[in-house]
């Protein structure tokens, strides 16, 4: 069963690289790599959504043309866009959720780091197009070009933070075990100096040993994790780092939105509506980021496990999170590389 | 359990395998060129793209306004051509079942209509050209569904040079159904691919025939 799934996830962040690969070198593409949804049930109507919706963008701007009041229409349009698209498989969504359960506890910052994410992917968008077509009036093959290297720095960014948080929670875990078998080797070590009545009177007084411990019959003891152990983690550099990682790179259908509402002389409608897409993305993103708050909580609950288990079971699970960022970086890094190669 | 974790990554992840949703839309109109002795030579297509990847296309390439002229787009078409041998030409032509090969495309070109909308048309020679009397079947369309293709209503395919008596037809792609839906479902989650074909299920079938 695990090792099915493993083959699962190894063989999706393998098709990852591939589909960046292949996407990001179409002849037709803006330079940036798109994952869509595969036609199945779900993220099949999700695709659908998509499509209708992006293609009545189009129309909504031309509408703005006419009317300005048309763009609340088109900030509404471009809200659901966001909305579907972020439903839809994507690497930042990815890349949030792996965090949150590598490193996150509260529904509060995950939900912050999404719309923040979101926010960053949006002003890309519109800085993007702004500065290049609008100021220096860029060629498409310009755009393309910087869309591209955009694209390969955020994955880049990717793979740093997965590797930044594989070391950090591998040393976590390395940690934990080390300070697990030092604590059963120096109990027995103990044991053998000394005799049992003097055991515990003189382990209170051991330095190493000033933390909470279960002592059962035979006198082995569990650390029992301190709560508040479980809940840290958040560092405010590493939060910066996934809102850069996950919202760095802009998206198609924004570029492209931008780029008609400045062929028809209204780049604000763009904006507004590049900026409701953002909102909608992080309607989305945040959803799946206190979905993998509360899976984490539930995976810890279920396992029904006390003591040094469950630190181990919660730190094994955040350093599978920390490897999933690394390889996803890693693997669009390749695939977008070896695209542009 | 690990497992809840594994199912919430095969979640972000599921679509992942080549299919992105379309950004580009092209209505495509393609000829069949034949030679003097009645052979297949290769095909011209013709697509038009969606106003929106218009506007990209030609943004920058002029003062506002004014739209630019096939020669001021050429640099631009000489780098998608570039790339196109990788991706087949989004073209799939196959006689009996057996694919054909194209030798390097020739004459691309892009032109903006009064519409604004741009038009790529080029050539694509076969390495071997074939009989006419063979039936063959045409497509076109993007395996990882960054472009959607769509035949013109109107005149999809005309014959260049044929012998009398060929003829064609264009079998539109049906809709997916549900049945469809949980089929591609099944294969997935036997870790196959399902994405990968989308652009094809939706991909119309030109059917060219010749006595």
């Amino acid at each position: 069963m695990k090792l099915k799934h493993r083959i699962f996830l190894c063989s999706a962040v393998t098709q990852i690289g591939i589909a960046g690969a292949a996407v990001a070198g179409n002849p037709f593409s803006i330079g940036i790599t798109e994952a869509g949804g595969a036609p199945t049930g779900l993220f099949g109507w999700i695709l659908q959504q998509q499509i209708v919706f992006e293609q009545a963008l189009t129309k909504e701007v031309h509408a703005v043309v006419a009317s300005p009041y048309a763009a609340f229409t088109l900030a509404g349009l471009s809200f659901l866009y966001g909305v579907f698209h972020a439903a839809g498989p994507g690497h930042g969504k990815a890349v949030i959720a792996s965090y949150m359960i590598a490193n996150e506890q509260t529904l509060k910052r995950g939900l912050i780091l999404s719309f923040l994410a979101a926010l960053l992917q949006g002003l890309v968008a519109i800085i993007l197009v702004g500065v290049l077509a609008l100021v220096f009036h860029a060629t498409a093959q310009t755009l393309q070009a910087t869309a591209h290297g955009v694209e390969i720095m955020a994955f880049g960014g990717i793979a740093l933070l997965g590797g930044w948080l594989v070391w950090k929670k591998g040393s976590a875990v390395k940690q934990l075990l080390i300070s697990n078998i030092a604590t059963v080797s120096t109990h027995n070590h103990l044991h053998h100096r000394q005799d049992h009545d003097d055991h515990h009177m003189k382990h209170e007084t051991l330095p190493r040993h000033d933390h909470n411990h279960v002592h059962d019959n035979h006198c082995g003891h569990f650390h029992a994790p301190a709560p508040e152990t479980l809940g840290k983690g958040f560092t405010w550099k590493s939060a910066i780092m996934t809102v850069i990682a996950a919202g760095s790179r802009p998206c198609s259908g924004a570029i492209l939105v931008l780029v008609f509402a400045l062929s028809q002389g209204i780049f604000w409608a763009g904006v507004t509506a590049t900026l409701a897409m953002s909102l909608g993305t992080a309607i989305t993103t945040g959803a799946l980021a206190a979905f993998a708050v509360l899976a984490k909580s539930l995976a810890l609950r279920v396992t029904d496990a006390s003591g040094v288990r469950a630190e181990l079971v919660l730190r094994g699970l955040e350093l599978g999170a920390a490897c999933v960022v690394l390889l996803v970086g890693t693997a669009l890094l390749m695939g977008t590389i070896g695209a542009s190669a | 359990m690990k497992q809840i974790a594994v199912f919430l990554f095969a979640i972000i992840f599921a679509g992942s395998p080549a299919s992105a949703h379309p950004h580009v839309w092209v209505t495509a109109k393609a000829q069949v060129l034949f030679d003097a002795q009645g052979l297949v030579t290769g095909f011209r297509h013709i697509w038009k793209f969606d106003e929106a990847y218009s506007a990209y296309q030609v943004q920058g390439l002029t003062a506002s306004g004014e739209m630019p002229t096939r020669d001021q787009m050429a640099p631009l078409a000489k780098k998608t051509m570039e790339s196109m041998p990788d991706f087949k030409y989004f073209t799939f032509a196959k006689v009996a079942g057996v694919a054909l090969e194209y030798a390097p495309a020739t004459g691309a070109h892009y032109d903006v209509d009064a519409d604004k909308l741009v038009t790529l048309t080029y050539e694509l020679p076969l390495i071997k050209p074939i009989a006419s009397s063979s039936v063959f079947v045409l497509q076109v369309y993007d395996p990882d569904f960054f472009v959607e293709f769509n035949f013109a209503e109107t005149d999809p395919i005309t014959l260049v040079g044929a012998p009398s008596g060929c003829s064609t037809s264009a079998n539109k792609p049906k809709p997916l159904e549900v049945s469809e839906y949980k089929k591609l479902s099944e294969a997935f989650f036997a870790n196959q691919s399902p994405g990968s074909n989308f652009g094809l299920k939706l991909a119309s079938r030109i059917i060219i025939a010749c006595p």
